[in-house]
């Protein structure tokens, strides 16, 4: 489902921020992206997204390559940022109509999609008022539905657990899963681990732009943690130590 | 003080500089600089052609140094008008009132602070009014040592007082919002009667100056008795008062300390307020509808027109004036023919001045010049949805179109009527409108995507500060000058009116020229924001 090759992006006037990244996530699985700040997460998931411009590599979503034929490729995607900023001016049924309308989704089915994760994310009520009133867990619901009513085949979320409540992260897993058994893919990055090894089919863990590891999660961890193996990785690294 | 120092530093690089992640640190781009260097350069063409025009006609009366108190006056005016768009956002709506309130910081250091900055933005206005009405001053047979001496201290002082009032007036809009459930629509309003007032005042000035001219004395005793601290300029300026002096000190710095200190008491509490706004929770989902994608951003596009009423106050001047305009000349034809009867003008030499009037004014109204910086932090909306840019782009082109055109059509055929102007002059002057109107839209776009602005505090900052809608309202006066050089020189060898079909056709190629760029460079230009 996405193909990244030799992905490199490099900063006005700055270190590379992500240096020859390759990856592959494949449909129906769930891609754990994990680092720490800076290590280039976010980075790589705006230039999956076609947010970002990037100088060297190659990303493809659902063979479709994302800087030379961006629009197919969006239409196939849905991105999320870690702290969305939405139309303030825009009730949240206005906001879901207009990302509807953008990626051609009926009327009766966009409803029924509205509907369905709207009542799960306990948002429904309050789809009429503006956005502005809205809580920072409100914004980030909608931004989570407005996702999932496009039903991507690619789903890539940074932080998506951050400033949801324990009802409504649960209920986001139930729908990735969900989303995965349809045949899509998720690549998300976190900072929870516990979430990631519960979570992902696979994960690759990214340090100072560089891919240290990727692979199954159960070979990955083995009989550690994940924890344990991320900071493992870490330490090694900074000593200087190859993998 | 050092806490003060520090946030009045920060408040005022706020205030005037943009930046842009794109750019090396070095190279900022100091937009807000820009616009205040142009309106302290537009000051001080108006300060000295009042100034002198006004000592001209009161010197015969011995009343030359009035001068001083009437455009001190004035200054104090156009500070406090310029100063009440930033105020009311700058003070009360500002990003950062959180950060600043969670600090050990007292309410009235962070009030007094971004008054600070406030006051060093006036400061520019004022003084660029005030040294031409000092030098009409001397020029007319005023002092020279006490101008010299006590110019300095009061050009300092001055600003402190619109400084001061703004806020007043600001906090009384503000706190008059947080009540309000229609709070752009009732900011709309006030800002449309606010402007309404000063055009009256404006149309007003010229008969007042007569009157001045004719009651020196009258003048003098009602300034010193309704407007002492502007009389207490003349004295210091043109008797070397320092009482004067020490008055003004005493009025302005006392009214900016007590303005502070009072604002800070209820600071946190309007802070609050304002932030307080909960979400309903009684929405039941009915039938949805589908529309294009096309139409979707556009409706997108005149939400975000219709929800920001300083997007919306800021462009909307233009086509208000022009169907105003078109609607007072509809009342007033038969006046207005029989005044240019009487100069033995008929309506159609009147075309170049019309065009040249229309240009004006749609260079004014730029919707699209701070349209992709208002997309702010929610750009990222479009940049992952499956839109090519030129979509994008013509969405805020369209928004353009669809605001401006109809005034324009509207203003012509009124303007038609009422000079009898011939069928082929009323198309020349409609596509010469609507021309322009795409010229100005699609420069918009283009000067915005070479000075974007998405880092903004607000969008008073964006719409008001922004280079790109500085330098578009200059790129929508190039056509006007160009027009008006072509008519002079080629006005009597081919006449005024085939001039003009050249002048359209120039427009052309302007539009295709930037279509093109945009279509180009601009697609790139946006991609890498």
């Amino acid at each position: 489902m996405l193909q990244i090759e030799h992905f490199s992006k490099i900063y006005a006037g700055e270190k590379r921020a992500v240096d020859d990244l390759s990856l592959t996530v494949r449909k129906g699985e769930i891609f754990g992206f994990i680092g720490h700040n800076g290590a280039g997460k976010t980075t790589t998931l705006r230039s999956i997204a076609g947010i970002l411009d990037f100088e060297e590599g190659i990303i493809t979503i659902d063979g479709h390559d994302v800087q030379k034929d961006p629009v197919a490729a969006k239409q196939v995607t849905a991105f999320l940022p870690d702290n969305p900023d939405l139309y303030d001016f825009l009730s949240g049924i206005d906001y879901l109509n207009f990302i509807a309308d953008i990626y051609g989704i009926s009327a009766a089915r966009r409803e029924e999609l509205i509907r369905k994760y709207g009542d799960a994310f306990e948002l429904t009520g309050a789809l009429g008022s503006s956005i502005g009133s809205y809580s920072h867990g409100m914004k980030q619901k909608l931004a989570l539905i407005s996702a999932l009513i496009r039903e991507p085949k690619l789903l890539i979320l940074d932080e998506p657990f951050v400033g949801l409540d324990p009802v409504a992260a649960h209920t986001v897993k139930g729908f990735l899963r969900e989303l995965c058994d349809q045949g899509s893919a998720v690549l998300f990055s976190t900072h929870v681990l516990e979430v990631a090894q519960k979570l992902c089919d696979r994960i690759a863990i990214i340090k100072a732009g560089k891919l240290v590891i990727s692979g199954d999660t159960a070979e990955v961890v083995g009989n550690s943690s994940l924890e344990e193996v991320f900071l493992e990785l870490a330490a090694k690294e900074s000593e200087g130590g190859t993998l | 003080m050092k806490i003060f120092f520090a946030l009045s530093r920060i408040n005022l690089k706020g205030l005037l500089l943009s930046s842009s992640q794109h750019r090396k640190a070095g190279k900022k781009a100091a937009s807000g600089v820009g616009a205040l260097l142009l309106l302290s350069f537009i000051a001080l063409y108006i300060g000295c052609i009042y100034s002198f025009l006004l000592a001209s006609q009161l010197a015969p009366a011995g009343g030359a140094d009035l001068v001083l108190p009437i455009m001190s006056a004035m200054a104090a005016m156009a500070s406090f008008i310029f100063c009440i768009f930033n105020a009311a956002s700058f003070v009360f709506g500002a990003k950062d009132n959180n950060l600043l309130l969670s600090l050990p910081i007292s309410s009235f250091v962070i009030v007094l602070s971004k008054l600070a900055a406030l006051y060093l933005e006036n400061l520019f206005f004022c003084f660029c009014i005030l040294l031409p009405a000092t030098i009409a001053h001397v020029a007319f047979g005023g002092s020279l040592l006490s101008a010299v001496v006590f110019f300095l201290p009061v050009a300092l002082l001055l600003p402190l007082l619109p400084s001061a009032l703004s806020l007043v007036l600001s906090f009384l809009v503000s706190l008059f919002e947080s009540r309000s459930k229609h709070r752009a629509l009732l900011s709309i309003v006030c800002n449309l009667l606010f402007f309404a007032a000063i055009m009256i005042g404006s149309l007003k000035l010229n008969s007042s100056l007569a009157y001045v001219a004719q009651n020196v004395e009258g003048m003098r005793n009602a300034l010193a008795t309704y407007l002492p601290p502007f009389y207490w300029v003349r004295d210091c300026i043109a008797d070397g008062s320092i009482v004067a002096l020490l008055k003004l000190a005493v009025l302005s710095l006392g009214l900016i300390i007590a303005v502070s200190y009072l604002f800070s008491k209820t600071y946190k509490s309007l802070i609050s307020k304002l932030e307080s706004r909960s979400a309903r929770n009684d929405y039941s989902l009915g039938t949805q509808s589908a529309t294009s994608m096309r139409k979707a951003l556009l409706r997108k596009e005149l939400r975000k027109y219709f929800g920001s009423s300083i997007y919306l106050f800021n462009t909307i001047i233009g086509p208000l004036m022009l169907v105003g305009g078109s609607i007072y000349g509809l009342f007033a034809r038969s006046t207005l023919l029989e005044a240019l009867g009487g100069m033995g003008m008929p309506g159609s030499e009147l075309l170049p001045m019309v065009c040249a009037g229309l240009g004006f004014l749609l260079a004014m109204s730029c919707i699209t010049a701070p349209s992709i910086s208002l997309e702010s932090n929610r750009l990222w909306i479009l940049k992952e949805a499956p839109i090519a840019v030129m979509d994008i782009f013509r969405a805020k082109l369209e928004l353009h179109l669809l605001i401006i055109v109809p005034s324009v059509v509207f203003a012509v055929l009124c303007f038609g009527f009422v000079l009898s102007l011939s069928a082929t002059h009323v198309l020349l002057l409609l596509l010469l409108g609507i021309t322009m109107t795409f010229y100005e839209g699609l420069f918009g776009l283009w000067a915005n995507l070479l000075l974007p602005k998405l880092d903004g505090v607000n969008d008073t900052v964006i719409v008001k500060q922004s280079a790109s809608v500085l330098v578009s309202m200059l790129g929508g006066l190039l056509p006007v000058g160009l027009g008006a050089l072509l008519c002079w020189l080629l006005g009597r060898l081919l006449g005024i009116t085939s001039v003009l079909w050249l002048v359209w056709v120039l427009l052309i190629i302007g539009c295709l020229l930037l279509h093109r760029l945009l279509k180009t460079r601009g697609v790139a230009k946006f991609n890498a924001l």
